[in-house]
């Protein structure tokens, strides 16, 4: 599902160069379900961008489903982005304004005509967030905002998930659901890569990576 | 959910921006509409005074012009009757007619039934040396007094005739040459005895010796003509002095009829110059009108760019704030696979709805500011004639658009973001 090879990305900044990943390998097929772990600054989150498509390699190439998406043009890359992969984040990233079920339909809205809302309520309802579903952000717990995010990573039915640190702000409850739902989106066929430093997601992955100053080891 | 749902919800959400933007395109609109309701008002108001004073003129006018009437019925208006080989030139320039006609129109004319002419005094005139006095020239006027019309009854003589073997002397004759009422004279080797002298005139008829027609006609060589017949008094209702000419026409086919300046002419004069007056009264008013309405438009010109530049300005920056305050929204909604276009249209979508919106009020606020301080009486027909549609769906299409040329460049350094780039740093 996912390949990357000799990926390396290079920041240009006013203090220099820095080498945030450096020829770095690795695949996640599907059903499997991988976690990268290393401390902050390790370039974990620059290879889950790059790997989203989100963030331009230096050096290296990343084939998701068999295609590489920094070969697309920005617009089928985005289209491809909202149809493949999912993104789940530590800091949620919900739109303040929505309420649950609007946030889990965000993604819908990469897809004109799209009419997603039975698999939202369906998936609010798997993330134990009905009596919530009229509710902003705002009025959330930290859990139910992350599960709020978990449930909009999965709309579109992505064939990928990408999740940067998705329990480091949650209770062990929370947490538990969380990785639960990601091994169990795994099991279903789907491949999932996860960034984190938290020892309690590394127990739920198939394969734990440790990434360190922007190298796998 | 649609882009659409996700603008009004935000819109919603961000109640104080979006009102401040509301309020910007309402103030523009605003402005707008105001200042072309006024100025409509004026024009409206201008009309309405114009039309009342030019009523008024007219009412005047005819009132005017019916005084004169009856004042040219009662004052009647003289006519010169001239053989009809006469130059008015030459007329003009020797002060008398050098030709002559048979002195028998006269009889003809008072034989006729033309009842608008009514004293008739025909007369031979010539500048003649005066032998008797060192060749000094005079004016010799040989008149028989006014001749009676025959269909009518008589009516008192406004000239008494000269009897024969009698002069009457202008001033400039009698006082130079030192004469008085009953001396003797020769005049062209016949005797008179002067009958009246005549006070100072300042005219040629301080040269002019008037004496009877026959013996004028003898003195000059010219038995039975005439070079003038003077038609005193005629009575005539407006214009009809072309008819009484026609009517001497058909009488006197060979001569020719000239109005004389008279009284009539000169309260004619006066009437037209009233109207010019009152003509240059409206032209005034419509002229004051004019400038206020320029001073209006030369401030309106600066000022209502000036507030719409302003309002873009402002809505522009409400705009830029809303694309920094919602820098993650974008990042996150770009790695969820929205498009450029997709972002650019939730900016401009959100603009657009606001200029909707600004543009409602604003036309209303507007257009209830303008008929307030505009000049015409607020009233049903006095909005359904300051409404102009096509105003109001110029401005309901522009606003829009000008919001959402306020909001492009914020709209476009939205859709550019690069959402690695937020959603890294924050």
């Amino acid at each position: 599902m996912l390949f990357i090879k000799n990926l390396s990305k290079v920041f240009k900044g006013p203090k220099g160069i820095v080498q945030a990943l450096e020829s770095v390998s690795l695949s996640v097929k599907a059903s499997e379900f991988v976690a990268v772990q290393g401390p902050s600054g390790s370039g974990k989150t620059t290879l889950l961008l790059s790997v989203g498509g989100l963030l331009v390699p230096s050096d290296g190439e990343v084939t998701v489903d068999n295609q590489n998406p920094y070969l697309m043009s920005p617009d089928n890359r985005a289209h491809f982005r909202a149809s493949t992969i999912g993104f789940a984040f530590q800091q949620f990233y919900l739109v303040p304004y929505l309420s649950v079920l609007d946030n889990v339909l965000v993604p819908s809205l990469a897809f004109p005509q799209s009419i997603a809302i039975d698999r939202a309520k369906e998936l609010i309802n798997r993330f134990n967030l009905t009596d919530r579903i009229g509710h902003v952000p705002g009025e959330l717990s930290t859990g139910e905002r992350q599960r709020t995010a978990m449930a909009r990573a999965l709309l579109n039915n992505p064939k990928l998930l990408l999740a940067d640190e998705p329990v480091g702000n949650l209770d062990n409850e929370n947490a538990n659901i969380v990785l639960s739902v990601l091994e169990e989106f795994a099991s279903s066929s789907g491949a999932v890569l996860m960034v984190t430093h938290d020892n309690r997601a590394a127990k739920y992955a198939h394969k734990t990576l440790q990434l360190k100053n922007g190298k796998l080891l | 959910m649609t882009l659409w749902q996700l603008v009004i919800k935000e819109s919603r959400y961000q109640r104080l921006s979006f009102c401040l933007g509301i309020l910007a395109v309402i103030v523009a609109v605003g402005v707008l509409v105001a200042v072309l309701t006024i100025l409509r008002s004026h024009d409206l108001q201008t009309q309405k005074i114009l039309a009342l004073k030019e009523e008024e003129m007219e009412k005047e006018m005819s009132i005017m012009e019916d005084d004169y009437r009856k004042i040219m019925k009662i004052l009647g208006f003289n006519l010169l009757i001239l053989p009809e080989g006469q130059q008015l030139s030459d007329f003009y320039a020797e002060g008398y007619a050098t030709k002559d006609m048979p002195e028998e129109y006269v009889e003809r004319l008072s034989a006729s039934n033309i009842m608008t002419i009514r004293h008739l005094l025909p007369s031979i005139e010539q500048k003649i040396r005066w032998p008797e006095q060192r060749m000094r020239t005079i004016i010799l006027i040989g008149t028989r007094g006014e001749v009676p019309f025959t269909k009518r009854d008589p009516m008192e003589p406004i000239l008494v005739a000269v009897p024969p073997e009698n002069i009457v002397l202008g001033y400039e004759l009698w006082k130079s040459l030192n004469l008085k009422v009953g001396d003797k004279i020769k005049l062209l080797g016949k005797d008179f005895k002067v009958s009246e002298c005549h006070p100072q005139r300042g005219s040629k008829d301080d040269i002019t010796a008037w004496i009877d027609l026959k013996q004028a006609q003898e003195l000059v060589g010219k038995q039975g003509k005439i070079n003038a017949i003077l038609a005193l008094k005629c009575h005539c209702l407006g214009n009809e002095i072309e008819n009484v000419r026609k009517d001497i026409k058909n009488v006197l086919p060979n001569t020719q009829v000239i109005e004389l300046a008279s009284r009539v002419i000169t309260r004619a004069e006066a009437r037209d110059r009233a109207k010019e007056t009152a003509e240059f009264v409206l032209v005034s008013e419509k002229n004051y009108r004019i400038k206020l309405r320029n001073e209006i438009e030369e401030f309106a010109a600066w000022f209502v760019p000036l507030i719409i530049l302003g309002c873009i300005v402002w809505i522009g920056f409400l705009a830029f704030n809303n694309v920094r305050e919602r820098k993650a929204e974008i990042g996150i909604l770009s790695a969820l696979g929205l498009r450029s276009k997709q972002i650019l249209f939730v900016f401009l979508a959100k603009a657009v709805l606001l200029g909707i919106f600004g543009a409602l009020i604003g036309c209303i606020a507007g257009f209830i500011v303008g008929l307030a301080s505009g000049e015409t009486v607020f009233n049903f027909e006095t909005v359904r004639t300051l409404f102009n549609p096509f105003l109001f769906l110029v401005v309901m299409l522009t606003a829009p658009i000008l919001a959402g040329v306020a909001s492009w460049i914020p709209a476009l350094i939205a859709a550019k973001q690069d959402p690695a780039d937020i959603l890294r740093n924050e």
